[in-house]
């Protein structure tokens, strides 16, 4: 299994926050990487630093699988907020979208999951439910074929039956070639879920296999999480 | 490029259709109105209808062609829709180009409802009021144009870029962009004290235009981020 993202002294300031501090560590392709932490501590931030939303001020990250001329952007599918898509946007238009600005894009196979999921192509995105605006994007984001799925707090909003169908298309998408890092707080659904595990603290990390954390401290990754956070 | 331009254009189809339909639906109510002799005979009804008419053209024509280029320029890399634009690699030279042409559409759209009621007003009401007329011939729409959908909206992305890039707080963002329009328009000011509309007037400004497209399209590659 090759390495698949090298972060090396990563740094990130807004204003006199310092978010991210000197961050260090290697995640490897063909594994599903839960990004664990409190709030505040810089999750959301290390996924846009990773999309290329955001710019390090110091430090790098390198895609080790990604030739030199390709463009970040178009070798990960960061998942958006529902707000992202404009107003007058139904599904069908943001699933053209899609289809024009991203040539991984598999409009059929999103149609396809729309109808699956009951969801209207004609329906305005705004005018959906939490849950439902929620199911888009998170369709829109799986339907690309991208080395790296970035998904922040995927399944906050959704029904169970849904919750199952989306790890069963998290793990469908997965291959020995994609990356999916995953940014939850809900640990009970996600931790069968996760390979690795990547703890965000304050001046330090964990990034631990889950089997490791099993076997080796014969814990739960969600027990383990709560121990080393000191809850 | 195609793709851009289809966006653009299917963003502004959807913002402008109310205010089309809106002018649309004004021109409808005056020409069923002349022919009902509503117009001929002077009273104050026949003034208020057509004040009311005169003021909602203005205003339309005002929005559409004076601050819709510059919305239209601004809007993607402020709102949430940012994000969803950002996410899309594209050239940001072709970005500002399919704006421009978008908002070359929208202006001429505007002057052409505003033609359109001007021409109706001098055709079927011989007897009005000059106050209620005021008309756009070519010349003063390209000029118009050049002025306020294309060097205003390039202008102000260009300080919100600068703006934006330098700090992230909104209180700053704003007394920033605020000093640096009211900079522009005392140099510009001063400047056409010497030589507005001249050649050379007109040439300074197309360099500058240029020089701002050029870096415009650097600092976002390199600095923008959401």
């Amino acid at each position: 299994m090759s390495e698949g993202i090298k972060i090396e002294g990563l740094t990130k300031t807004f204003g006199s926050k310092k978010v991210i501090d000197n961050l260090t560590v290697e995640i490897k392709t063909g594994r599903i990487v839960g990004l664990l932490g409190e709030n505040g501590i810089g999750k959301t931030t290390l996924l846009k630093l990773i999309a290329g939303f955001l710019q390090p001020d110091r430090g790098y990250i390198k895609f080790i699988d990604l030739a030199r001329d390709k463009n970040i952007r178009e070798h990960v599918a960061m998942l958006l907020e529902p707000e992202c898509f404009y107003s007058w946007m139904r599904i069908k238009d943001a699933i053209e979208f899609y289809k024009d600005f991203f040539i991984d894009f598999k409009r059929d196979k999103a149609i396809q999951y729309c109808e699956q999921f009951n969801l209207n192509l004609d329906d305005k995105i705004k005018k959906l439910s939490k849950g439902n605006k929620e199911k888009v994007s998170i369709i829109l984001n799986l339907c690309r074929n991208v080395g790296i799925y970035l998904l922040d707090e995927p399944t906050g909003g959704f029904d169970p039956r849904f919750k199952k169908e989306i790890i069963r298309l998290i793990l469908d998408r997965m291959n020995e070639k994609k990356t999916i890092i995953i940014a939850s707080h809900l640990l009970k659904d996600m931790e069968n879920l996760f390979d690795d595990i990547l703890i965000l603290r304050k001046n330090s990390l964990i990034y631990k296999s889950s089997d490791e954390i099993r076997q080796d401290f014969a814990k739960s990754v969600e027990e383990y999480y709560l121990e080393v956070q000191n809850v | 490029m195609y793709r851009l331009l289809k966006w653009e254009f299917l963003k502004w189809f959807y913002r402008l259709k109310w205010i089309v339909l809106f002018a649309a639906s004004l021109l409808f109510l005056f020409t069923i109105l002349i022919p009902l002799g509503v117009f001929r005979e002077v009273n104050s009804f026949r003034d208020f209808i057509l004040i009311g008419i005169s003021g909602a053209f203005f205003m339309i024509y005002v929005v559409l062609c004076f601050l819709l280029p510059s919305v239209n320029m601004l809007v993607d890399f402020i709102l949430p829709y940012r994000y969803l634009e950002f996410s899309t690699k594209r050239n940001y030279k072709d970005v500002v180009f399919c704006k421009v042409v978008v908002n070359a559409v929208v202006f001429y759209l505007g002057t052409g409802i505003f033609s359109l009621y001007n021409y109706l007003y001098t055709k079927y009401i011989i007897d009005a009021p000059i106050y209620f007329l005021s008309s756009v011939n070519t010349g003063l729409s390209i000029i118009l144009f050049i002025m306020f959908g294309l060097i205003v909206p390039i202008l102000l992305l260009f300080f919100y870029m600068i703006t934006y890039c330098a700090n992230r707080k909104i209180v700053y963002q704003i007394v920033f962009m605020i000093s640096l329009v009211a900079a522009t328009i005392i140099v510009l000011y001063l400047f056409s004290k010497i030589a507005l509309f001249s050649r050379i007037f007109g040439y300074v400004v197309m360099i500058l235009i240029f020089l701002i497209v050029s870096n415009i399209s650097g600092i976002i590659e390199e600095k923008y981020e959401v």
